[in-house]
């Protein structure tokens, strides 16, 4: 539903007019009525001409994604259909302004590179931003919702950190840890030895095969890599310190990735588990990070029973959580000493951590420290 | 540099500008005025602008001065108006110099428009026609200008700016007009331009007052007639030692109406400004009767003026038939006591007078006398300063020896007066200027004049004192003069004074040709006709396949591109106003298969394959599949209308 409005400058004409007005009812000329006139022409014009603007179709990009403190990518199409040029359009986000567009002229499209910088995380949906049509002089405003289906999604910023402590190591190709035993793949030579029955003939070592002590095959060292289950809370009272917890949960995992460790990502809000293989981009676990809500009742010991049970028994865990509770912190300790599991508490510095006996670390919108 | 002096912003300043100077009325205004805006405007951005509090204190100070003007032709007009417009426009130059930026520009047409609106008030004759035009044409330039700037500093991705074009101008002109015709209006027009005229034509005349020209060439009225002499408006009988003012005695009725005596001559006057004019009709020698289609409650007054209480709303063509031989009669008791009252003369003056009449006791011989010595002793002038209050009448006998008509008129009055002849000033007209194409005469407001009239013999004799007023000088004008006159004539009277009766007298003509016009319509037409022409109109509507002038193309022909292009959009808006939005990234094919289960599928079908064959296949299209397209959309639209929508 299409509203119409003034604008400030508007109401600052109106002024105007008013003042002319009022000195018409004393003038010593009518010219004066054609002056207040031009300015009525004006509102008129500009009442018309900017109905015409919210006519016009924005087409946004296909996936719009973004990072908070950061300019949103992708391009919009805006094109003007009718006969006559529109535009003045600016549309406006719930965190402020996003784009303007200026005059499109008939028949043609521009494009549209939003400037908007993203103060926060979230999901913002297209239908919650309002197109403002002032074309061309400013003074009326037409505003609606664009009707537009699609979103932008806000990743949550990430910082430079180390990986999380992780817990069952195994064999890997790609792991950064080496391991004890041999291997016939990998990335660091260990020598070479004798061909066995089964040892694959691409694996003879030709340099030391040819010195007449019979073929010899090449041999590696185990790679290993670790897994970690990561366990996000959305209990708390500010907001800003859920946008902490994002923050450090998507830096420990993309930590995590670099590390070519297995990923488990449980929210405390969906409860789904989301399995990352290393090496993958960050959509899968960034998308869950941008909406997570705060939301009560989620970090309890039951709920934090229930994450655990769909995570890995021999991955290390990693609880990134805006708060903590006694009986929570009484579960975490029961996880580490009953259930002999390796668990790191990630908390904001400003939460206490009493009780808890297990390694903790803390974190602010800025850093892990 | 150059590109900000030729912004509209700039340009609007400076007719702002223009506009101020026109309000000091002195010739040295508009230039000064003007170079010091573009001076400003020169320095702006050079960082040398005035600070905030400098400003202020400026602003200050020009309040403060030009308060304490006094004597400037501010005083005649609204002082307190424009006082503020100076003190705007002053600001507004001190604010020209600071470093560009939006809000300065917008303040800066906005300051311009306020002091544009106030400069309308001075600038009244033609030159207002190109202020206006150039506001006409910049203002919206400038808004829209200030519009986008506005998006390209919060970072807009810029773009063509706005352009009115031709029937954007047209549009602006029609609702201006509109806007000027039928907005309510509530207070008349305060006309300035007899302001400072040296006409006569007020009900009281101050005589130490000095004018400043002899009037404009602003028409009031043709006369039609011969042997045209002084044309009465009013007499002033009361003197108080400095003013001259009617009496209420003056306007009462003195005698009806009488038929027109063999030998009376017919006179015609169409009046030109009714205003200027205003109810008192000039007439001369001795008037039998008054008739005018327009004229209300007309009275014969003591003065021997024609007095009217209205005389009507539009132009007016009116005669009076009058006998220039004017009879002999008595004049009253209580008039005659009231025209010799005089102020106490001063013994120079006495001594004056009693030097320059000696023994004469003729009135005739007296005036003559007197006449004469005015004719030879003094000149006619105007611009002189002002007459000593206390004393006018010896200032200008004795000092000043010049002066415009009124004191001229006021002396000779006072120094009858004190001879113990009865009489008083007379204000009205003198037609000097025939028309060359036509057998009248042109009476402009520089035509205004006053004169004496004595009363001896029986009748009021007229008495003109005035140096240069022994006989009529008959005026030829040149015809390019006439030309601009007659425009001059129909800007003021129609445009600058056009006010809240006009307005009603417009309004109600063409109400009242509407109703005529539509009355004449249905009356003369017969009712089959009308019903044959409306079932023509429908079958040719029918047969085009739309309204034929809603069909008529404005605008240049598209190409078969933006031809599908448009008829897509309208079948996206069509959808749109379904619920059915186009979703991002979608292809048309896609949007059509998603849409299969529409009522109308086929149709969006049908359009998809049109707009897909001119924009990725490069078809022609022709006007068939034109035509196509739009039944289509149109079906579309209809199934949504029978789904309930």
């Amino acid at each position: 539903m299409a509203r119409v409005s003034f604008t400030k400058m508007g109401l600052c004409w109106v002024a105007g007019g008013v003042i002319l007005y009022a000195a018409s009812q004393q003038a010593q000329s009518g010219l004066l009525f054609l002056v207040i006139g031009i300015l009525f022409a004006c509102y008129v014009v500009n009442l018309l001409e900017a109905r015409r603007g919210l006519a016009l179709l924005l087409t946004p990009p296909p996936a719009i994604r973004a990072s908070e403190g950061q300019r949103v990518s992708g391009t919009w199409t805006v094109a003007n259909p009718g006969n006559h040029p529109a535009g003045g359009l600016t549309v406006v986000a719930p965190w402020g302004q996003f784009f303007t567009v200026g005059t499109v002229l008939p028949r043609t499209e521009a494009h549209v590179t939003p400037q908007s910088v993203f103060p926060k995380r979230g999901v913002f949906r297209f239908d919650e931003l309002t197109i403002h049509a002032t074309y061309p002089f400013g003074f009326v405003r037409w505003s609606t919702n664009l009707a537009c289906a699609g979103q932008v999604v806000v990743y949550p910023r990430v910082y430079a950190c180390g990986a999380p402590p992780a817990g069952g190591y195994e064999p890997m190709l790609g792991g950064h840890f080496p391991g004890s035993h041999s291997a016939r793949t990998g990335d660091t030579f260990r020598g070479v030895r004798p061909m066995q029955s089964n040892d694959p003939v691409k694996l003879i070592h030709w340099p030391t095969t040819s010195k007449g002590q019979g073929p010899m095959v090449r041999e590696f060292d185990q790679q290993l890599s670790g897994r970690i289950g990561l366990i996000v809370g959305c209990e708390t009272d500010t907001e800003e310190h859920l946008d902490w917890t994002a923050r450090a949960a998507a830096s420990l995992m993309l930590a995590a990735q670099d590390s070519a460790f297995q990923l488990e990502f449980v929210d405390l809000q969906s409860m789904q588990a989301v399995s990352v293989p290393p090496f993958t981009d960050g959509n899968s676990f960034l998308e869950p990070l941008a909406r997570l809500t705060r939301t009560p009742e989620t970090t309890t010991p039951e709920q934090l029973r229930q994450a655990v049970r769909m995570l890995p028994a021999r991955s290390g865990l990693v609880l990134v959580l805006p708060a903590l509770d006694t009986k929570t912190g009484e579960e975490i300790n029961n996880l580490a000493e009953v259930d002999r599991r390796t668990v790191t508490v990630y908390l904001p510095t400003d939460q206490p951590s009493t009780g808890l006996r297990v390694p903790i670390r803390h974190f602010d919108g800025d850093a892990i420290l | 540099m150059r590109h900000e002096l030729t912004r509209p912003t700039s340009v609007l300043l400076l007719i702002s500008a223009y506009c101020q100077a026109h309000v000091w009325d002195l010739a040295w205004t508009i230039p000064v005025y003007t170079a010091a805006t573009l001076l400003c405007l020169l320095r702006q951005g050079t960082g040398r602008h005035v600070g905030a509090t400098l400003q202020t204190a400026v602003l200050v100070a020009a309040f403060a001065s030009f308060g304490l003007i006094r004597e400037t032709p501010l005083r005649t007009v609204h002082q307190s108006i424009f006082l503020g417009s100076n003190v705007l426009y002053v600001y507004q130059l001190l604010h020209t110099m600071a470093p560009p930026s939006l809000r300065a520009r917008q303040w800066c047409v906005f300051s311009s428009l306020i002091l544009i609106g106030m400069g309308t008030q001075v600038v009244v004759n033609v030159t207002a026609i190109p202020v206006l035009l150039v506001t006409l044409i910049l203002l919206p330039k400038a808004l829209a200008q200030l519009e986008s700037e506005r998006l390209d500093a919060s970072r807009v991705y810029l773009t063509p700016t706005y352009r009115l074009g031709k029937r954007g101008s047209l549009v602006v002109i029609v609702l201006v007009s509109l806007f000027w015709l039928f907005f309510p209006r509530v207070g008349s027009i305060h006309s300035s331009a007899l302001a400072g005229a040296g006409g006569a034509l007020h009900d009281q005349i101050d005589m130490s007052d000095s004018v400043s020209d002899q009037g404009s060439d602003r028409m009031i009225f043709r006369i039609e007639g011969e042997n045209l002499g002084y044309l009465k408006t009013k007499a002033l009988d009361v003197f108080d030692g400095q003013v001259w003012s009617i009496s209420r005695w003056n306007r009462v009725k003195m005698r009806n109406w009488e038929e027109p005596p063999a030998g009376a001559v017919k006179r015609e006057i169409m009046v030109a400004d009714r205003k200027a004019l205003g109810v008192d009709i000039p007439t001369d020698g001795h008037v039998h009767v008054v008739w005018g289609s327009t004229l209300e409650r007309g009275v014969l007054t003591r003065d021997g003026a024609v007095h009217f209480a209205s005389i009507g709303r539009r132009e007016a063509t009116y005669y009076y038939w009058t006998s220039l031989k004017v009879p002999r009669s008595e004049l009253p008791e209580r008039e005659w006591t009231r025209n010799r009252i005089a102020p106490i003369a001063s013994p120079q003056l006495q001594q004056w007078l009693a030097d320059t009449l000696g023994d004469e006791r003729e009135p005739e011989a007296q005036i003559e006398i007197l006449r004469q010595r005015f004719q030879q002793e003094f000149r006619y002038q105007t611009g002189v300063p002002d007459l000593d209050r206390m004393a006018p009448v010896d200032d200008l006998i004795f000092n000043q020896k010049e002066g415009h008509c009124e004191r001229f008129a006021s002396a000779m009055a006072l120094l009858l007066r004190l001879r113990g002849i009865p009489a008083r000033v007379a204000l009205g007209y003198v037609p000097s200027e025939k028309n060359p194409f036509g057998d009248f005469y042109n009476v402009r407001q520089r035509h205004a004049h006053a004169w004496t009239e004595a009363w001896y013999d029986g009748q009021w004799h007229i008495v003109d004192a005035t140096p240069f007023g022994s006989g009529i000088e008959i005026e030829q004008r040149q015809l390019a003069l006439t030309l601009y006159e007659w425009l001059q004539h129909v800007w003021v009277s129609k445009i600058v004074e056009f006010d809240v009766e006009d307005q009603d007298q417009a309004l109600r003509s063409v109400y009242g040709f509407a109703v005529a016009s539509g009355a004449a319509v249905f009356a003369h037409l017969p009712l089959r006709t009308l019903a044959l022409a409306v079932l023509a109109l429908f079958l040719l509507i029918r047969l085009r396949g739309g309204w034929p002038l809603l069909r008529f193309r404005w605008t240049p022909k598209r190409t078969p591109r933006q031809e599908a292009q448009h008829f897509y959009g309208d079948l996206l808006r069509a959808l749109r106003k379904q619920g059915i939005t186009r979703r991002p990234s979608e292809t048309p094919h896609q949007l059509r298969k998603r849409l299969c289960q529409h009522p109308a599928a086929a149709h969006i079908d049908q359009v998809t394959d049109l707009f897909c064959g001119v924009v990725y296949a490069g078809k022609t299209l022709s006007a068939d599949d034109e035509r196509r397209a739009h039944r289509a959309i149109a079906c579309v639209r209809k199934a949504d209308k029978l789904n309930g929508g």
